[in-house]
Order: C-alpha cells, then structure tokens, then sequence
C-alpha cells in the first residue's frame, strides 16, 4: 500500500514538471511566417579560396544571384586552403578551390578532379592544364615598383640583374616567399631568367639576391607596397595587378616591366576530388571564365583575362618598358619549391 | 544513505518535512517562472511582432514609390528623347523633369540616368559624380534582361571603400524596343538610416538583407557583427533561423517581392542575468525553508523523542535495581498516559519486591532455628551410647538394646543423606521393631524379605519405617500374636516394598479413602502421608502408597517406586 502510494506521488510529480516543460517550450517564439525554406543540396556549393575578399565577392555575389545557388565561402591563405582541400578530402566538405598560383595546383592536383570547362579551348595555351586539372582564372605578371618621389624615372630598376648588384643594397622591397605564393613566383622568375645561361643556378642568383636584400624582409604583398609608398624601401617586386591597383587608388608609386620579360602565372580555379555537389562546382568554375567574370577582372581587379578571344588593351596607367612574357617553367618552380626554400632559409636565417 | 536516514528518528523526521516543505515550492516557483516568461514573452512578442510591422510597411511604401517613380521617368518624353541620343531638351530641363518627378523621394535616395554602356549621365547628388556601372554585370544586366521591371539589388561599390548600397534600377526603352538607358535609385546606409530613424529602440537592432541574406543595411545591435552572416550561416547550417542571437529575440520577414528581408532584433527579456536572479530567490527561498525545516524537525523530534529517550533512561536504571525511578512528564498527550503507566508498574514492583524480602527473611530465620536445633540429635546419639555402656555394666540387657536400637535409628535419621540403601532403611525398620517389641512385650513378631537385587536398590530415607509404625500402632492394637512381615519385589524397572500384617483389618470404608488419597477428611496416619507424599514428589504421580486387604485377613500396604532410581536433591 505505502509502495503503491509513492509511486502516485512521484507520479503526480513528474506530471508538473512535464506540465511546466511544456509551457516552457511554449515560450518560445511561435514560428514566423515567410520565412526563406530550407536551401536544398542541389543549391548550396562550398568554395574554399585564397582570393582577397575584394575579388572574390563581387564574383560569388554575382554567381548567387545569375544561378540561386548559395555559396559557402571559406576563404585563406593559397597554401592554408589548399591544405584545408587535402584534409576534406572524402569528407565531402569543399567543391572548388578558387585562387592562388597554379604552381601551387600542380602539388596538390591528387586532390582535384580534371574538368574541362565550357571555355577550355579559349584559355591561354602557355598556361592552361594540358589535363585540365585546374582552370586558369587570370594572368598575374610580375613587375618591378619603385617610389616616385625617390627615385627618378631614369634611375628606375629595369632589369632583374639589378637586383642583384650592390645598386639597390638594403632598399629592396620583398615579401617572404616562404609565406608567400607571389614571392615564390617571382624568385623563380629570377633564377629563371637570370641563372648562368639559362642553367637555372639557384645558389648564385640566392646569393647575390640575398645579399642586396640585406636582411630586410617584408611582412606581405601588401606591406610591400606599401613600404615603397612610405618612402622605406626604394625598389620592389610584386604582382602587376597590386600595383596598378594601389597606383589606381592614388598611391605615388611607378611600375616598370622588367627588360628581360618576366613571367605571367595565372591563378587557377579546381574542382576537388569527391566535390558533394559537383554540378554547381562546374557551373562556378565555366562562370570564372565566362565572359562576364572575365571582363570584370580586367576592369574592376586590374588583371589580364586568361581567355586568348578576350585580351585587349587596359593599359590606362603609365608604365615603364614593355610587358613581355618569357616562358616561365612551371613544373621546374613546383619541383623546386622546397629545396630552393631551404637554400633560402639558410640565407636569411 | 536509506540506511542512514532510517537509523534516526530525526532524520527520517527531516526528510519528511523537507519533501513537503521544499518540493511543493520548487515546483510551484519553477511553474510560476515559467508562465511568468511565457506570458511576458507572447506580450512583447506581439509588441515586437507590431514594430516589425510598422518597419516593413515603412520600407514596402517606399519600393512602391521607387516602383511608381521610375516607371514616370522611364516614360517621360523628355528624357527618353536626351537619352537617345536626338538631340532633345537642354541638359536643365532634363534636370527639371527628373526634380520634379523626384520630390519627396531625393532625400530618401538619390536618383541617377544612365546610358546603356552604365555611365550616369544626370544624377540627384549634390555632389559631383563619375559612376560608372558595368552593362554586363550586376544589377543593369538584369534589368537590360527584364524590361518594364523594377530590380532591386544590393550593390556594392568595388572601388574605393566597400560601400554597400541598396539599388533599384528599370530600363528605358525608345519604340523601337532598343535600351536607350537607366533609371537607377541608390540607397545608401545614411538613406536607411534616416528613414528608420525612430522605428527601434536604442538596444534594438535592425538589418535589411538580400535575398542572400547578405547585409544591406545594419544598425544597432544588428550593426555590431554582421547579423546577416550569422543568419546566412543558420539557414547553409539547416539551423533555425530565429533563434536567439546574443541575447536578442530575432524577428525576420520578408519586404514584399522585393526579395528583400528585413531583421529586427530586440533583446531578449530574460537575459540569463534575470533568470539566474529568479533562480537566486528561488534559491534563498528554497534555504530558508531548508533551515525552517530543520528547526521544526529538530523540535518535533525532541518533542517525541525527549520521552521515549527518558522512558529508555528509566527502564534502564529500573533494570539495574532503581526501584525508586519515576517519570513526571508534564503532558496529556500518550506519553503523559506513558509516563503515569510506567510509576504505576514500578511501584507494584517495588512492593513486590519488597514482600518477596519479607518472605526470603523469614525463611532465613526458619533455617538458622532448624541449624541450631541440629546441634542436638548428635549429643542424644552419645548419650544414648553411653546409656547403653552403662546398661551393659549393670545387666540390664533389655536396656542397653533399647539404647543400642535407638541410637542406630537415630543415626540414620540424622544422617545428611536425603536417599540411602533399601538395606539400611531395613535395618533401621528392623531396629524400630526391636524396640517396639521390647514395648508391647513381645506381643508381634517382624520378619522381612529383601531379595539382594534390590538391597542396594536407593530409596528416600525413612519411607518404610513409618508405615511400619503404622501397622504396630494400628494394625495390631488388639493382637497378642501379631506377625509384620515386609516382603521387597519388583520387575526390574519398579520397587514393591509390601507391609503386611494380621491384624483387624482395616475399615474398607478408610480404605477406600486412603486409595483415593483424600488425606483430609482421615485422621491419623500422618507417616503414611509423608511417606505418600515423599515418593509422589520425588517420583511423580505413578508411585506411592496403596492399601490392600488380603483375603486371609489383616493390612497389607504396598509402596511402590522405582528401582535404583536417586533422586538429586533438587527435585
């Protein structure tokens, strides 16, 4: 009897509790009507990019709104996403890998899957995926930038040999290619151009570079630029689209195209193995190199489109010399990479 | 812990009053928060759900108005001949005509033409301007693509600072269906936030956002971080939209076809601040009671257990020998009742006790008199040696046997042994004959039979002698040849001692009497009793004496016990 009579009490009590649960729960708010509907599979992608928000978000706004289809962007350093793809690699967690240099793709390309896009036969030969691993995006030459206010036009680097000698010693501007892609580009343009009759000689070109670097690193591209703009540094090296971007914004900086040419790697857009949702993946990657994107780049990022059909004249700000592109050996700068690296920590560290 | 709780009575008497006290509070309070934060919550839910309302119906007039302004101007003769490109009216009148379509609307927004290749040719601004919109990219490429439509978009301006803007644009079209321009209305965030200036409160945040839920617009606490990341997050995550976001309740709608969302955010009405203080009360409710509890429980208990413990004292000392413990509770209730049982019992057990002391006192005093008389037979039984000594001397025989006999009986009857042999017990039955026969003058003689299986067979001292004396007293008062003869049988297991003698006889009446054991209403034959009365206590009701008539005339009387059997002194 007095077993059966707790049991109705304990009974009774979990009843309130369960009572005052309840309207707990009722609480909350009562469901708001109109609300957007879940986003289905079909629509979502999942973008991993190295590219300044600047770039990528006009790009990926654009892609929303031409196809409905929202975008997940995950955005960082080339190497950081890179690294992000090869570690979501059968988790279904990325679609496309956007930005950062090719040379950079090579490395990974176990992790993308080859897709021809809708303008593969339009991209520029010198540079596009003979397997189509990745999809060329832009073409990013390296140019020399100097202060205008500092050194006069006549003074002006023009050749890469220059900055080898003692005539820029401790006035050079460059950012660290261990933690930069750009830099990386343009220290293998270097050796490449000028190694001993085109050997390639890594120890010597290193050497005399570092030593009229003089120890002074910059933190990044865009510190670099910014350094020559102060006045800090006299010379530098960076990408064609940062200076004309920065020269653009009003900054007192002049721009020189390198007399011996110079390399014009492009960034480059991939599928990634095992992608969830590959369709869209292929509609953003033929997007980055339909028209409409292309031509944007080449008014809005002061870039040079990636399409042969495409290419016309921007030149709008003044420059120094000729834009000429050498044939820049990608595959030797991508087999390179580490053991020049090492070269170079041991020089500057 | 049960076990812990059951071992005290004020323990068990704890947790009672702490379910009734705490269980009922708690739960009564924790109902009481909840359907004070329900209520509350669908009072300002509805307030909140009004001000959204009043926002959304704020910013729908205005797209109306943008709808109704732009379809003028994409109709106005005036401009649509200047932006073809004919020539047309002075760059003023153009003006004019975009001014005075605009009224009410430019300081809401600014109004701009532009050419199909997106650059702006007259604009509202007061400032000077060189916008430049690209034909094949956002919001003049979908308007080019949707004739006589209004298209609102988020923009944002790539050059210079990341300005976001709010733009609706529709095409103007010459007959001949060629795009021959622009109207595009920008709002910027200022615009917004003139226009909903007074709509929120200074905790509150709004945000309009895209179809995209990208920001348009923030302010407030929506300004802070950007809420429409957060939300686009939610709804990419499969999350529920409008749950809570730093302490603030979200409220999303949609704005019309626009395809825009408005956001409104209003803190939360119980921040965890508020709930934990609700909680805090409960708490310090819940504690005071708790201390309320146990000062009850701890006084009931000592109400109760006060006198179970000082009855548990008394028990005890009247256990060990404190006749003289009594409670005096001062109480009516059950204990009061208790504690006057227990003087009672205590005194009636005094009295006893003390009537029992009497008693043991007077026995004492019975057997110190019986020690003192022991003294005694010891110094008969000398004397009657030395009677017998001094007989002897002078010849007179008769004498000196009577002193002899008597000695020998009187030793036996003194003797400390409660059991002796049957041997002795004859002898001694003999020894008594002699001297009875030296009385009467040899008037009967005594013969007796003891078979030597039974001579060492133990008996009760003195149980023959008696019935012996019986018969010479009794049996042969008027006999001058009178013969007693004792005969000893048995069947192993049981003794018959038999006393026969030739005498009168006795009454059969008596007889029956005897056998019946109505010793009462007999008189005389006191040793006979005894001697019934010493077997029957020491053996039990199966033995003792029996009188029989023999058919050749006489007594006899036979005592019947068991053989060898010793009795210990105790029973």
């Amino acid at each position: 009897m007095r077993r059966k009579m707790g049991s109705g009490l304990a009974g009774l009590l979990a009843g309130i509790v369960g009572i005052s649960m309840l309207l707990s729960g009722c609480g909350q708010m009562t469901g708001q009507a109109d609300l957007p509907p879940e986003i289905g599979e079909d629509k979502k992608l999942i973008l991993y990019t190295s590219h300044k928000a600047e770039v990528y978000g006009p790009i990926v706004k654009e892609f929303e709104e031409r196809t409905g289809i929202w975008v997940d962007v995950h955005a960082g350093g080339t190497t950081e996403m890179l690294e992000a793809v090869k570690a979501s690699s059968g988790k279904q967690a990325c679609d496309v890998m956007f930005g950062g240099g090719v040379e950079s793709y090579e490395a990974y390309r176990d992790y993308l899957e080859p897709y021809a896009c809708s303008q593969s036969d339009l991209l520029d030969p010198q540079y596009a995926s003979p397997e189509h691993t990745w999809t060329i995006f832009t073409e990013l030459p390296i140019v020399f930038i100097y202060n205008n206010k500092l050194v006069s036009e006549e003074d002006a680097p023009r050749s890469w040999e220059e900055f080898l000698g003692d005539k820029w010693k401790g006035q050079i501007a460059f950012a660290d290619p261990r933690k930069s892609g750009t830099s990386y580009t343009a220290l293998s343009t270097m050796i490449q151009i000028t190694g001993r009759e085109g050997s390639m000689d890594i120890e010597d070109t290193l050497n005399q570079f570092t030593e009229a670097l003089d120890g002074n690193i910059s933190a990044g591209s865009g510190e670099l630029i910014k350094e020559i703009g102060d006045g800090f540094r006299l010379v530098g090296i960076t990408l064609e689209e940062a200076a004309r971007k920065e020269i653009a914004a009003g900054l007192d900086i002049g721009m020189v195209y390198p007399l011996e040419g110079t390399s014009a790697v492009p960034d480059g857009c991939a599928l990634v193995k095992g992608a969830p949702h590959p369709d869209n993946a292929k509609l953003f990657i033929d997007f980055t190199v339909s028209n409409d994107v292309q031509n944007l780049a080449m008014d809005q990022f002061c870039r040079r489109t990636a399409r042969t059909d495409l290419q016309r004249d921007t030149e709008n700000v003044h420059a120094l010399g000729m834009l000429e592109i050498i044939p820049f050996d990608l595959e030797w700068a991508g087999r390179h990479q580490t053991e020049l690296l090492e070269q170079w920590t041991k020089r500057i560290d | 812990m049960k076990e812990f709780i059951t071992k005290s009575f004020k323990r068990e008497l704890l947790v009672s009053f702490l379910g009734v006290a705490l269980l009922p509070l708690i739960i009564s309070s924790l109902f009481l928060i909840q359907m004070f934060k329900m209520k509350l919550d669908r009072d300002y839910q509805k307030q909140d759900m009004a001000q959204v309302q009043q926002i959304d119906e704020k910013l729908t007039t205005l797209f109306e108005n943008f709808r109704s302004v732009t379809e003028k101007l994409a109709a106005d003769e005036q401009i649509r001949t200047t932006l073809a490109g004919k020539g047309g009216a002075p760059r003023s009148e153009v003006y004019a005509r975009l001014y005075q379509e605009t009224v009410g609307l430019r300081e809401r927004a600014e109004v701009e033409l532009y050419t199909p290749d997106g650059i702006c040719q007259y604009s509202t601004g007061t400032e000077l301007f060189h916008t430049r919109l690209l034909p094949y990219w956002g919001i003049l490429k979908v308007s080019a693509a949707h004739p006589d439509e209004l298209i609102i978009r988020r923009e944002q301006k790539y050059t210079g600072e990341a300005d976001v803007l709010l733009r609706a644009s529709r095409a103007i079209w010459d007959e001949a269906d060629n795009p021959i321009g622009f109207v595009v209305i920008s709002m910027t965030a200022k615009n917004f936030e003139e226009i909903l200036r007074g709509d929120y409160g200074t905790q509150d945040g709004v945000c309009i956002l895209n179809n995209f839920f990208e920001t348009v617009y923030a302010a407030g606490a929506a300004g802070r971080e950007d809420i429409g990341t957060v939300l686009r997050g939610r709804l990419l995550a499969g999350e529920r939209l409008d749950g809570s976001y730093q302490g603030n309740r979200v409220y999303i709608s949609r704005l019309g076809e626009t395809g825009l969302v408005s956001v409104l955010l209003r803190p939360e009405l119980f921040t965890a601040d508020t709930i934990r203080s609700m909680y805090s009360v409960l708490l310090v409710m819940a504690g005071a009671s708790l201390l309320l509890c146990i000062a009850v429980s701890e006084r009931m208990s000592n109400h109760l257990s006060w006198p179970i413990r000082r009855l548990n004292l008394a028990m005890h000392r009247l256990q060990q020998g404190e006749l003289d413990t009594r409670l005096t509770f001062q109480r009516t209730d059950e204990f009061g009742q208790l504690s006057d049982n227990f003087n009672t019992m205590a005194q009636e057990l005094k009295g006893y006790m003390e009537q029992q002391v009497s008693q043991q006192k007077k026995l004492n005093d019975v057997q110190i008199a019986m020690m003192q008389a022991q003294l005694n037979p010891h110094f008969l039984y000398n004397t009657l040696d030395t009677i017998k000594w001094i007989a002897k001397a002078n010849h007179i025989s008769e004498l000196a046997t009577l002193a002899a006999k008597l000695a020998k009986i009187l030793r036996t009857s003194i003797s400390k042994a409660a059991f002796i042999p049957l041997s002795d017990e004859m002898e001694l039955v003999e020894s008594y004959t002699e001297i009875q026969r030296i009385r009467f003058n040899g008037r009967f003689t005594f013969s007796y039979d003891l078979p030597q299986q039974y001579a060492a067979c133990m008996v009760p001292k003195l149980i023959v002698q008696p019935v012996v004396e019986n018969a010479v007293i009794h049996g042969l008062a008027e006999c001058e040849e009178g013969i007693i003869c004792v005969r000893v049988s048995g069947d192993g297991a049981r003794l018959r001692i038999e006393v026969q003698d030739n005498g009168c006889g006795i009454d059969p009446e008596r007889m029956e009497l005897l056998n019946r054991r109505e010793w009462d209403k007999i008189s005389g034959h006191i040793g006979m009793y005894n001697v019934d009365t010493i077997i029957r206590l020491h053996y039990g009701e199966d033995y003792g004496i029996r009188v029989e008539q023999p058919a050749e005339g006489g007594t006899r009387v036979v005592i019947e016990l068991p053989a060898g059997k010793e009795v210990s002194e105790r029973v």
